[in-house]
């Protein structure tokens, strides 16, 4: 199951010589010959043209070095969707956690290792009366030190416009149904906080580990477009 | 800091128009909610958009709108479901026509 | 009443959700990382707010046009020179010479884009 796409690999070559060809060996992904993604391409674009312009222009000027470029690329490669599967089912397994992670965010979070510096991070529980949905209309707030990156389609003009409008279309979009008679509460993410839903367990995984219920959390059932997957694995409606 | 609103308070976002940077958006301005949570003191950022300290602090509640309330039918919700947003208090008013 | 701004887009009629996934490039990921290195402290050059002023300030067609990272070029030029960071010749000499680096010395015009070479994408 894969909760989101494949992560980039490193070392392709560029032609604007990227300073840091080390290869750095004790890096957690796979570096796989045979699935390499050369995932340069030649620039063709304005703003591609503009980044190149811009890098290496702040590098020559002394205002940032390509080793911070790198290890920030490095450390955003280490924030994704398992980070948010593995509080989430901490949460589902110990009750006392829940409770400090419903109530402060940022300090249960940091209990695992996780920071979220400057925002408030809000975890809004899924219940059997109410269903979260999170969208931010004006830009794309999203909690990217948990999950990391936000999907193509959270940023698109169609999600951030009809989400707060036809959430059941939306939600039939990606395959979601909530009953009509509970509370699609659809969380216009405007300001500082940045939310996490914690989804609803689901059934028949009484006496799982941590370790086997994260892998029913999906990003999507994070951001509320679906819902944790069933017991065997498969999509739930 | 004094806070003008408490949880379960019936507001009103103003229904101004606001030059430059701001984050109530228009399809909630005008609409009446009410308070879900107070999310405590922060910079303006309306302030902060243009280099600006943004203080004094302004406090950024959590108002939930019912779905009819903002669009009379013409989406497609369920008769329970709402929408909230974080709206700092200076786009807020007190809904004087609501029940309390 | 005024004309709302672009962005402001909660509840305006739109198609469907595009829901594939895409790989952020390696251009994408070094925007996103240089921003971050930029606005963060020690640097602090700007805040989000500022980024999201800077976003929003694009006119509606470039808005509505440009991919998200585009975007994300666009206020970096603009913070960066709003900051006197760099300057605007010394950034429009630095692109003049990647793109002959490329051979791409005739300028590609950047906007606006037509509409049916964006139709379908999800910006």
């Amino acid at each position: 199951m894969s909760m989101h796409g494949s992560r980039p690999e490193h070392g392709q070559q560029h032609h604007d010589d990227d300073h840091d060809h080390d290869h750095d060996h004790d890096h957690p992904h796979a570096h796989d010959e045979r699935s390499f993604q050369p995932d340069i391409k030649e620039p063709s674009e304005e703003w591609e043209f503009l980044e190149i312009a811009l890098r290496e222009l702040l590098i020559e000027k002394g205002i940032v070095t390509a080793r911070e470029i790198q290890d920030m690329l490095e450390e955003w490669d280490g924030k994704c969707p398992e980070n948010g599967a593995r509080i989430v089912a901490r949460a589902w397994t110990e009750p006392a956690f829940k409770k400090r992670l419903l109530a402060d965010g940022n300090k249960a979070v940091g209990e695992m290792g996780f920071e979220v510096p400057g925002l408030k991070l809000v975890v809004l529980e899924n219940t059997p009366e109410v269903h979260h949905m999170i969208v931010c209309t004006l830009c794309s707030c999203y909690p990217r030190p948990i999950l990391g990156l936000p999907p193509l389609w959270y940023k698109s003009k169609e999600y951030r416009s009809r989400a707060v409008r036809e959430p059941r279309a939306v939600l039939a979009e990606f395959g979601t149904t909530v009953p009509m008679g509970k509370e699609i509460r659809v969380v216009d993410s405007t300001a500082d906080c940045r939310f996490l839903v914690l989804p609803e367990r689901p059934a028949g995984t009484k006496g799982w580990s941590a370790e086997k219920l994260a892998q029913l959390v999906t990003r999507d059932s994070m951001i509320g477009t679906a819902v944790a997957l069933k017991a065997d694995g498969a999509r739930a409606g | 800091m004094n806070q003008r609103f408490k949880i379960g308070d019936a507001v009103v976002v103003r229904d101004a128009h606001a030059k430059g940077h701001v984050r109530a958006p228009t399809y909630l301005r005008g609409k009446r909610g009410r308070i879900l949570r107070d999310f405590g003191a922060w910079p303006n950022p309306e302030k902060l958009a243009y280099g600006k300290p943004g203080w004094p602090l302004t406090t950024n509640y959590w108002v939930q709108f019912r779905m009819d309330e903002i669009w009379a039918g013409k989406g497609n919700y369920g008769p329970n479901d709402t929408i909230t947003a974080e709206i700092y208090e200076h786009w807020l008013e007190p809904d004087t026509g609501a029940a309390q | 009443m005024a004309k709302k701004s672009v962005h402001d887009m909660g509840g305006d009629p739109a198609g469907p959700v595009d829901r594939h996934e895409h790989t952020p490039t390696l251009t994408e990921r070094r925007i996103d990382a240089m921003m971050q290195l930029l606005r963060r402290k020690p640097r602090g050059f700007w805040t989000t707010d500022e980024n999201r002023r800077t976003i929003e300030s694009l006119s509606p067609d470039t808005y509505r046009t440009s991919g998200y990272y585009e975007k994300w070029a666009y206020a970096m030029r603009g913070l960066l020179i709003e900051k006197e960071v760099l300057t605007e010749a010394e950034v429009g000499a630095k692109l003049d010479e990647v793109k002959a680096r490329f051979g791409k010395g005739a300028v590609k015009p950047a906007k606006p884009k037509s509409k049916s070479a964006t139709k379908g994408k999800t910006r």
